[in-house]
């Protein structure tokens, strides 16, 4: 009997609590996606803490706290909500661990943390919001951006991080444990050692920048990357087709004067998408501008993230 | 003698031909070599390149040339030498930079604002089959711009705009979405 009594205060006491987890559960917003993807090669994946892996492909959502890893001969671009967009490059990781695009713009705020890899990034709304809110780390280092396109090679033993492009005015802000410098130029970088002492920033050697591009390709900006497989050809068609459709989508009336840097990437996108179905009809001739450019045919997917510099 | 002479000027012709043939690969392989570069962000190398190609009177070359003056990539930022070249990548019938060239007239970026001359290179454009330049036209219809207003002639481009591919939001196909843009 007595046991009978304790079971049934047990139920009752559940019983009781019962709507309370339903309310707690249902108070759980499903999360929102950030971004998605936008091109990828090969293998991709997301995981959120304590979850499991996701299989990424075109169009899949990036939610915020996911970690994207890329496999061998792999990359992956993402453009977020506030258009800033990112690639990344083979056997690379990245947290992307705060994302708010908000109306206030006191409350937008970016933070992605990247481990070892190739990173690209072409800065969006958060930035020209609240450029202070806009940050990305390295192992060794904290990167505030302003209107700008900077990337980072994170290896073993060093970081490189440095500018693609870089707006008027505006100036990349690397800081370590050790030290903070400056970029005002397009073309300039730093590398970072391990005790996080760095380097005064200096011209990108080419072979470097080429290796960023290649491991790491953007369709938004009509580069072609690495040929691929069948099916990464496949997927880049559509990837370039997608692209395209967005940019126009972009395109304001006669009140908003075009941007004609933006049109011309229209242009070369659609070039690129060309180029990009011949390699998959495979009736391309010698034209493959992105297969046989530095290391896009070493078949990782671009280069590993350094291409020729010394590691 | 004729045959001489005959011989001659056959051998001229045939000279001139394949000079004129080799002008416009060399030109071709310096605009590929520019893209190439240019995709690379190696800006100093596709100015090169593209002002090469540009010299053979290469119209890609001209277009792409004509942006990194636009956009002070590689150059210092010169919208004049940019019309310029868009100018003659446009009589070329290169429908991108006749594209351009039309909205620098609409804008006056580069040339004094002139929306006649803007709407004709953006027309040209369209008629070619430039999908975002049907779209602009549509737009210049819809305002009165450079053309005189006509909402069913703007309607017309919007359509067009979008059968060749556009993303023509569905607002912008009704006479009422496009009222609402240009309110007199």
């Amino acid at each position: 009997m007595k046991q009978l009594m304790r079971i049934i205060m047990l139920a009752a006491i559940l019983i009781m609590l019962l709507p309370h987890a339903a309310q707690a559960i249902e108070a759980q917003p499903a999360p929102q996606a950030i971004g998605e993807v936008i091109s990828m090669m090969g293998s991709v994946t997301a995981q959120q803490p304590g979850g499991t892996s996701r299989d990424l492909d075109l169009s899949s959502p990036v939610f915020a706290r996911d970690v994207l890893v890329t496999g061998m001969k792999s990359n992956v671009e993402i453009r977020f909500q506030d258009e800033t967009t990112f690639a990344q490059g083979p056997q690379s990781t990245i947290s992307l661990d705060e994302f708010v695009f908000s109306t206030d713009e006191s409350a937008s705020k970016l933070l992605f943390r990247m481990g070892q890899g190739t990173f690209r990034f072409v800065s969006g709304e958060i930035v020209r919001q609240n450029p202070e809110a806009f940050n990305l780390n390295t192992p060794l280092t904290t990167i505030g951006i302003r209107g700008t396109e900077p990337f980072a090679v994170v290896t073993a033993v060093k970081e490189t991080i440095g500018v693609l492009s870089i707006d008027p005015g505006h100036v990349v802000e690397v800081t370590s444990p050790r030290a903070t410098v400056s970029m005002d130029r397009p073309g300039l970088s730093t590398d970072v050692g391990p005790d996080g002492s760095m380097s005064t920033p200096a011209p990108t050697s080419p072979q470097v920048q080429q290796g960023v591009i290649n491991a790491a390709p953007m369709t938004s900006q009509g580069e072609r990357g690495a040929r691929g497989t069948k099916d990464d050809l496949t997927r880049k068609v559509t990837a370039f087709k997608q692209n395209i459709a967005h940019s126009k989508g972009q395109l304001g009336g006669l009140g908003d004067k075009p941007d004609y840097g933006q049109l011309h990437t229209l242009s070369v996108q659609t070039t690129s998408q060309t180029s990009a179905e011949s390699d998959r009809d495979g009736t391309s001739g010698s034209q493959g501008l992105g297969g046989d450019s530095g290391g896009g045919d070493s078949g990782d997917g671009g280069s590993d993230g350094g291409g020729g510099g010394p590691h | 003698m004729k045959t001489h002479f005959m011989k001659y000027t056959l051998l001229l012709i045939l000279g001139a031909t394949m000079l004129t043939g080799c002008v416009s690969v060399m030109g071709q392989i310096s605009e590929r070599q520019g893209t190439k570069a240019y995709l690379q962000k190696d800006y100093a190398t596709a100015f090169t390149k593209y002002s090469d190609a540009a010299a053979e009177n290469n119209a890609e070359a001209q277009y792409h040339l004509a942006v990194m003056y636009a956009e002070g990539q590689g150059v210092e930022k010169d919208l004049a030498q940019a019309a310029r070249l868009l100018r003659r990548s446009a009589e070329q019938n290169h429908a991108d930079a006749q594209l351009m060239l039309g909205l620098f007239n609409i804008y006056g970026d580069g040339v004094p604002a002139n929306p006649a001359e803007g709407a004709k290179w953006i027309s040209l454009a369209a008629t070619a089959g430039n999908d975002v330049a049907m779209y602009y036209l549509a737009n210049l219809y819809a305002a009165g711009l450079g053309v005189k207003k006509s909402m069913p002639m703007a309607l017309q481009w919007m359509q067009k705009a979008k059968d060749s591919g556009f993303p023509v939001e569905d607002e912008l196909l009704t006479e009422a979405g496009l009222n609402a843009l240009y309110k007199e």
